[in-house]
């Protein structure tokens, strides 16, 4: 079990500095698609000099649609060059026939939706040379048209691609909220021995007391709570921090706290 | 129908009165199935995230 946080250029200086702290360091693919040689350089350095792992955000597995070529491409060339332990995707579409969301949304939860993801994963699998860890997404809206529970979702999820899962917490408990269930109870249903990511952040609450998960705020008690539930012993644990930077210390004091609650 | 699709264009498109007063009966039949607030608030956070996005590029 490592302790490691998200790869942000405003945090890179207090990263590097703290390196005896920090585990393992997530970086952002699409952030260095264009990378120049030296960017490219230091992140090979990087990874040379701390275990390292890829997160992608632009594929939009999750959906019925086939994953673009050229964005999976271009996140392949950065997974090649950087050559992390094991990247990662969310199960979200961002994007269909022409429009770009912008962001990720969730998918229907349903069989049509299932078997384009395994066609995705696969596809991503033969183009990047190994299957991403896929993380569960938060939303506001609960996604029509849905056959089955967010933790039944994540089980055929699971089951149907034989992926590992990177679990955000922070999106558990938003959705958790924001839609009245259980997320203790979820983590109970789903398959926590594939759990090999954890991921940490924090929101705000907004109008009609949702959770909106912006990353810009301090991880919340409830987060830490379920941490204790959804450790697997093979499970690493990344900070995400998005914007509106505390000082450094503060977001090592949350890593801390990780490590006291796993 | 490709639902998501649908959601693609809740999500993005400016005038919402227009897609929900020209929705095919599929269409409605998903609708009907979606809090406004909460896709008031979706289309909030999917606008920003799209500006924040274009400001970088810029």
């Amino acid at each position: 079990m490592r302790f490691g946080i998200g790869w942000r250029p405003e945090l890179g200086a207090s990263i590097l500095a703290n390196l005896d702290r920090i585990e393992i360091i997530e970086v952002l693919a699409e952030e260095h698609v264009h990378a120049s040689a030296k960017e490219r350089r230091a992140l090979q350095f990087l990874a040379r000099t701390v275990p390292v792992v890829v997160h992608a955000t632009s594929l939009g597995l999750a959906s019925c649609d086939p994953v673009d070529a050229r964005r999976l491409d271009a996140v392949a060339r950065v997974i090649g060059w950087i050559e992390p332990e094991c990247w990662s995707e969310h199960l979200a579409f961002v994007r269909s026939r022409g429009i770009e969301i912008g962001h990720l949304a969730a998918p229907p939860r349903r069989q049509e939706t299932l078997d384009g993801l395994a066609r995705n994963v696969e596809n991503a699998r033969r183009v990047i040379g190994s299957a991403p860890l896929l993380e569960n997404v938060a939303t506001l809206l609960d996604p029509p048209m849905s056959d089955w529970s967010e933790s039944e979702w994540i089980r055929r999820v699971a089951n149907a691609t034989r992926c590992e899962l990177l679990l955000d917490l922070h999106n558990l408990h938003a959705n958790a909220t924001n839609f009245g269930f259980s997320a203790e109870s979820f983590l109970r249903e789903i398959p926590i021995d594939r759990v090999r990511m954890i991921h940490l952040a924090g929101g705000r609450r907004i109008e009609g007391d949702r959770i909106l998960d912006d990353h810009l705020h301090e991880v919340p008690d409830p987060v830490f709570a379920l941490l204790a539930n959804a450790i697997h012993e093979n499970a690493d644990i990344i900070l995400e921090r998005d914007g509106n930077y505390p000082r450094f210390e503060t977001l090592l004091g949350e890593l801390d706290r990780a490590r006291l609650a796993a | 129908m490709n639902v998501e699709h649908f959601l693609a264009r809740l999500y993005t498109e400016d005038d919402l009165d227009r897609i929900v007063a020209n929705a095919s009966p599929e269409e409605k039949e998903i609708l009907a199935k979606i809090d406004p607030e909460s896709l008031k608030l979706a289309r909030r956070s999917f606008a920003k995230k799209r500006n924040a996005k274009r400001a970088r590029v810029v």
